[in-house]
């Protein structure tokens, strides 16, 4: 087992429902996570497919929730938007770009990062498809979680980081895009 | 942070250098620091750190305090490597040397993460020490040891990339980018991200410095680099191996363009041999990653001449034109690229591409800084020659025929690998295609080592290795423009006398420009060592490419081939070929151990008469293997071989006899199993014949171990199946008369009727284990068995001494006497009255066989009138040795008649029965055609005589019990007259 718990990034475009369900299990189960998201705006559905709601990533969940509210408090009850937001705020206060973000992780769900290089700091990358929906959001966060225990309970992750992804991509039937990259 | 503040700002205040004091708790503080950090967040721990460094700058107790620092800093795991060696490059001398020791222990840490950070520090810490010395003026003998030790160090880690650790690998491959980076130099045309922008490079390493070699270090990177190449064409490489080498290279080539080629090579080769160890959403990731890697190498202005082959490749990974059209770079950026072809000179030269409109112009200056001869002709790699080589002789009919032929290798599975690349070829046919294709063969003809290319590369190479040799003190300038990798054009004039190939390959990058898609060629195994990027020849090493197959595995390719061979038979029969096959299974069937002998032995035994060869072939393979292995060899799966055989043979009723009796003669040895079913069969009742027959041709004909033999037989003779008991009598009879045999089947005999002197059977008769006696008691049947032998032989020979078997009766209870008696009738009437034994025995009688030599007596008078000898014998006896009458009664019409009156009295005090029969011998009823017998009394003189019996000799009961004996004396008189 690693010497300290995994420190684990998830990531998404809006940093909304996908990373911050992960979030939110990963959390409750111990886990050092931080989510992203890695558009240059976050959307959320709006009336129609082609009217989103855009904010950017200085707003707070709170500010989306409250905007959402005034503009048809239905409809974005109905679709579940506002039950979202209302969970992501209790996680955190807004969304994060992860480009932006400085910190080091062990593991990075979803996400092929540019950094410059500098420590070769080794960063498992693994990328999951997950549509954007609810439920498969629900049902990607536990996979996601339960691959994060398996990957915390090996006695050397690098080691074995391979054939646990093999094993998880037969179970899940889900192709899993792993790669490393390097602070 | 007031309190850090506070205490950083306190401990230097309170430092003062004499203190002792201070001194004295300073370790403490630093522990007591350490220990902190140890405990608080990632940023705070920065902060405490630096403090502990600054103390430890301090030289305050340094010794005790950095080794405990060093392993401390990596031992947690925590990134502060970077740290670490700013730290230390900023110390100086001594502590850098500890530093450096401290390490190395811990690169050999038992712990992986360990291992893993310490490289990492010693990435940087390389750095370091390298800049550390080249600022140095002199050397001192400390910095000798440490970069005497930082270099051996750094082999070390590159012997990590054989690591048996995937993460260990992965480091060790991050540290080999770095070192290669390190040591060749920085060009204006390198693509150096910001934060490296001070790093040391080969190109701030002075020409003369006194301690660091230039051209050394040069060779190094290069070393290095080829190292990584041939890491990365490893047939079992890991996804993520492969995914960090694909990265190190693109790093590599955008930062130092020199060896674009080479990294461009790599990918090219990579696409097309995708190890087949890797899973299909491996192979996903591996091609984006390529991908990512190929548009970053794409971007950089160096890459024109590599162009085509990379936007090949981009295509055939899946990109759209358009995309890499907007990855090029403008094409006036070639004009930098000659640049970094002046990196010899030691400084950047800047040049004017405004002066020089065409290539040829702008390469000049180089070869004339350059105290070599610059015309030596352009070279071609392995591969383009080959490529050159191919591209006439694919014409259509070539190819057909080649694809037909390698139709055959396909494997059984469509591989990840391929399922992933394969895209339609739109383009077949065409020129450019036929190009393609051609140097697709040659990159894998050369890979696998064979093609004129390579020939020609490797005598070129030999050329270059002689004249490298000659001017290996020619200076660092010399060896450094040989290593470039300058932009050739055809027909130009470069040096590269250090035969490494610069591949240029113009006129493939030209022809590859125009080709869209590509089939992939798979190949049925992985590919073996690519020739590296330098088109180098590589030796090819089968370890390298194969894996040891698991046992089972191979049990069951071999088994598989072997029945493969069996199942062929009707084929290779009308090929004529039968004993070709016959030969070959037998030979591999003797040789392997395993399932296979038993197929072929099943396969044999379903029709033994067709396959009868393949038996006989097998058998004699086995012996002959045996024989080459004496005398530690055993026979151990030759008689499995037989045994087997054997027994199917006789375990099937309907197969041909006389196959079982080949067999048995033409087999070079009988094993006891093998003997084991050669009695089962002789058992057989249906075959018993056949089975003895057999078995006596053995004896007659396998002189060596005969007696082996016969005693099967002799077992058998005691049989409990009447047939096979008769038989085996009537065959030893027939062996009984050779003389050889003959001492062997008497004691047997004998030996067996000894038995009948125990109180109970022993259980040899009954097929167990000698000499343990079982309870039953003895029957009829088993008296008789131990005798069946010995008397079916008396009659052959009376010299079997029937004394032996008057012993034997003496000593044996009643109940074997009366199945004695019983037995005997036979032989002792073939045997005869004029037998001398016979005789002798009447005249010996032993005490206690009285009865046996009445009941002989009895059986040889039954039929005929005794012979004079035997009534004298008989008389000799009644009156010398044993009076008793009854001995008289079967010779009775042998003795004189007052003989007879005499012995009278006593016949009659006889059991009535005896008495009657005395009457009757007397009489001469005894014998039907008794004419021939005279009696010695008439019927008249008999009844005078009974008559005249004196009563005081024999009371007048015995005399009137005779009456009704006398009565059918009556009627033969009345009859008679």
């Amino acid at each position: 087992m690693p010497s300290h718990p995994l420190r684990v990034a998830v990531v998404c475009s809006s940093n909304q429902n996908r990373s911050m369900e992960a979030h939110n299990i990963l959390s409750k189960r111990g886990f050092d996570v931080r989510s992203f998201g890695t558009g240059s705006h976050v959307k959320l559905p709006g009336p129609a497919p082609d009217k989103p709601n855009v904010y950017d990533f200085k707003t707070t969940y709170e500010q989306m929730y409250n905007d959402l509210v005034r503009k048809d408090k239905e409809l974005y009850t109905q679709n579940g938007i506002l039950h979202m937001l209302d969970r992501n705020k209790r996680i955190k206060s807004k969304p994060e770009r992860f480009q932006s973000c400085k910190e080091k992780f062990d593991l990075v769900i979803t996400y092929l990062n540019s950094r410059e290089q500098e420590t070769l700091q080794p960063v498992h990358v693994i990328n999951v498809d997950i549509q954007d929906n609810h439920e498969e959001a629900t049902l990607g966060a536990f996979l996601i979680c339960e691959l994060c225990q398996c990957i915390q309970h090996t006695d050397d992750m690098e080691n074995e980081i391979d054939e646990l992804l093999q094993e998880f991509e037969d179970k899940s039937n889900r192709p899993f895009l792993h790669t490393v990259c390097f602070y | 942070m007031p309190e850090n503040h506070y205490f950083h700002v306190s401990v230097i205040s309170k430092c003062p250098y004499k203190d002792n004091v201070m001194r004295f708790s300073l370790p403490f503080q630093v522990v007591e620091l350490l220990n902190q950090a140890a405990l608080t967040s990632t940023d705070e721990k920065l902060i405490m750190l630096k403090q502990v460094c600054i103390l430890i700058v301090l030289k305050l107790l340094l010794d005790t305090l950095l080794v405990v620092f060093s392993i401390f800093v990596i031992r947690n795991m925590l990134v502060f490597s970077n740290f670490a060696v700013l730290f230390f490059s900023k110390s100086d001398n001594e502590l850098l040397l500890r530093l450096v020791a401290n390490l190395n222990m811990l690169l050999k840490d038992e712990s992986v993460n360990v291992v893993k950070k310490a490289i990492l520090t010693f990435t940087q810490l390389y750095k370091a020490t390298l800049q550390w010395l080249v600022r140095s003026k002199a050397v001192s003998d400390m910095q000798d040891a440490c970069w005497e030790l930082v270099t051996q160090m750094k082999r070390d880690v590159l012997a990590l990339l054989d690591s048996e650790n995937d993460g260990v690998r992965t480091h060790a491959i991050k540290f080999t980018e770095s070192l290669i980076i390190t040591l060749s130099p920085r060009t204006s045309d390198s693509d150096v991200p910001k934060r490296q922008e001070g790093d040391i490079s080969l190109d701030k390493v002075p020409r003369d410095h006194c301690y660091i070699r230039y051209d050394v270090l040069c060779e190094e990177g290069k070393t290095a680099l080829e190292k990584l190449l041939k890491f990365m064409v490893h047939p079992a490489i890991s996804s993520i191996n492969l995914t960090t080498a694909l990265g190190s290279l693109a790093t590599i080539a955008r930062q130092r363009p020199m060896f674009m080629s080479e990294v461009v090579q790599a990918y090219e080769t990579l696409h097309a041999n995708l190890p087949p160890t890797l899973a299909k959403s491996q192979v996903s990731s591996v091609r984006k990653n390529l991908k990512l890697h190929l548009v970053a190498v794409l971007k950089h202005p160096c890459s024109l001449e590599f162009q085509g082959q990379i936007s090949t490749l981009l295509l055939d990974l899946g990109m759209p034109q358009s995309e890499i059209t907007r990855s090029t770079p403008a094409p006036r950026e070639q004009r930098k690229r000659p640049r970094h072809d002046q990196y010899a000179e030691g400084k950047k030269v800047k040049m004017e591409p405004a002066l020089i409109e065409d290539d040829e112009d702008k390469e000049e200056p180089a070869p004339l800084s350059v105290p070599k001869p610059a015309a030596v002709p352009v070279v071609q790699s392995a591969i383009d020659l080959t490529a050159e080589f191919l591209r006439p002789l694919l014409t259509s009919e070539n190819v057909a025929n080649l694809v037909l032929i390698s139709m055959v290798y396909l494997p059984d599975i469509m591989p990840a690998s391929f399922q992933a690349t394969y895209t339609p070829v739109e383009s077949a046919g065409t020129d450019a295609q036929i190009k393609h294709l051609a140097r697709l063969m040659a990159t894998q003809m050369t890979s696998a080592g064979i093609g004129p290319g390579l020939e020609q590369c490797k005598a070129r190479e030999d050329d270059a290795g002689k004249e490298e040799g000659n001017e290996d003190d020619s200076g660092a300038k010399d060896l450094l423009i040989k290593r470039k990798v300058p932009a050739v054009m055809v027909g130009q004039a470069i040096s590269v006398v250090g035969g490494y190939s610069d591949k240029a390959p113009i006129t493939e990058a030209e022809g590859r420009a125009t080709v869209k898609r590509l089939p992939e060629p798979i190949l049925p195994t992985a590919q073996a060592k690519m020739a590296g990027a330098s088109g180098r020849k590589k030796v090819f090493r089968l370890a390298d490419v194969v894996q040891p197959l698991s046992d089972s595995q191979m049990e069951k390719l071999t088994s598989r081939a072997v029945r493969r061979i069996l199942h062929s038979e009707k084929a290779i029969a009308q090929s004529g070929m039968s004993h070709v096959r016959v030969k070959l299974l037998s030979r591999l069937v003797t040789q392997f151990e395993g399932m296979m002998k038993e197929d072929v032995l099943d396969f044999i035994l379903e029709d033994i008469r067709t396959r009868s060869d393949l038996a006989f072939s097998l058998l004699f393979q086995e012996y002959n293997t045996y024989l080459s292995q004496l005398p530690a060899g055993l026979l151990d799966s030759y008689d499995h071989c037989l045994y087997t055989l054997l027994s199917g043979l006789q375990e099937k009723p309907e197969q041909r006899d006389g196959l079982f009796t080949k067999l048995v003669l033409e087999a070079p040895i009988i094993t006891e199993s093998a003997l084991e079913v050669i009695r089962r069969y002789c058992e057989d009742e249906s075959r018993v014949y056949l089975g003895m027959t057999t078995l006596k041709e053995l004896i007659v004909k396998r002189p060596s171990r005969q007696f082996q033999y016969l005693h099967v037989l002799l077992d058998l003779s005691s049989h409990e199946k009447e047939k096979v008991r008769t038989t085996a009598l009537a065959f030893l009879k027939r062996m009984y008369e050779k003389d050889q045999l003959r001492d062997y089947i008497e004691k047997f005999a004998l030996n067996y009727m000894q038995l009948l002197v125990h109180p109970n059977p022993p259980s040899l008769l009954f097929g167990a284990d000698k000499d343990t006696e079982v309870a039953a008691p003895w029957t009829e049947e088993t008296v008789r068995q131990c005798l069946f032998l010995y008397l079916s032989l008396l009659p052959l020979n009376h010299r079997l001494e029937p004394q032996e078997l008057a012993s034997v009766y003496t000593e044996a209870i009643a109940d074997i006497k009366r199945s004695v008696l019983r037995a005997i009738e036979q032989p002792i009437r073939g045997m005869g009255m004029n037998s001398p034994e016979l005789l002798l025995l009447v005249e010996n009688c032993p005490k206690g066989a009285e009865t046996l030599v009445t009941r002989c007596l009895h059986i040889l008078t039954d039929k005929v009138p005794p012979s004079p000898e035997l009534v004298e014998r008989v008389r000799d006896l009644y009156h010398k040795r044993v009076p008793d009458v009854r001995f008289l009664i079967p010779v009775i019409n042998g003795l004189e008649k007052n003989e007879v009156i005499l012995a009278l009295p006593k016949l009659i005090k006889l059991n009535p029965i005896v008495v009657k029969e005395v009457f009757n011998r007397l009489l001469g009823t005894q014998h039907s055609e008794g004419s021939s017998s005279v009696s010695p009394l008439t019927p008249g003189d008999l009844l005078i005589a009974l008559h005249n019996i004196d009563s005081t000799k024999c009371d007048m009961k015995s005399i009137i019990k005779g009456k009704p004996v006398i009565r059918p004396m009556k009627l033969w008189l009345t009859g008679h007259r």
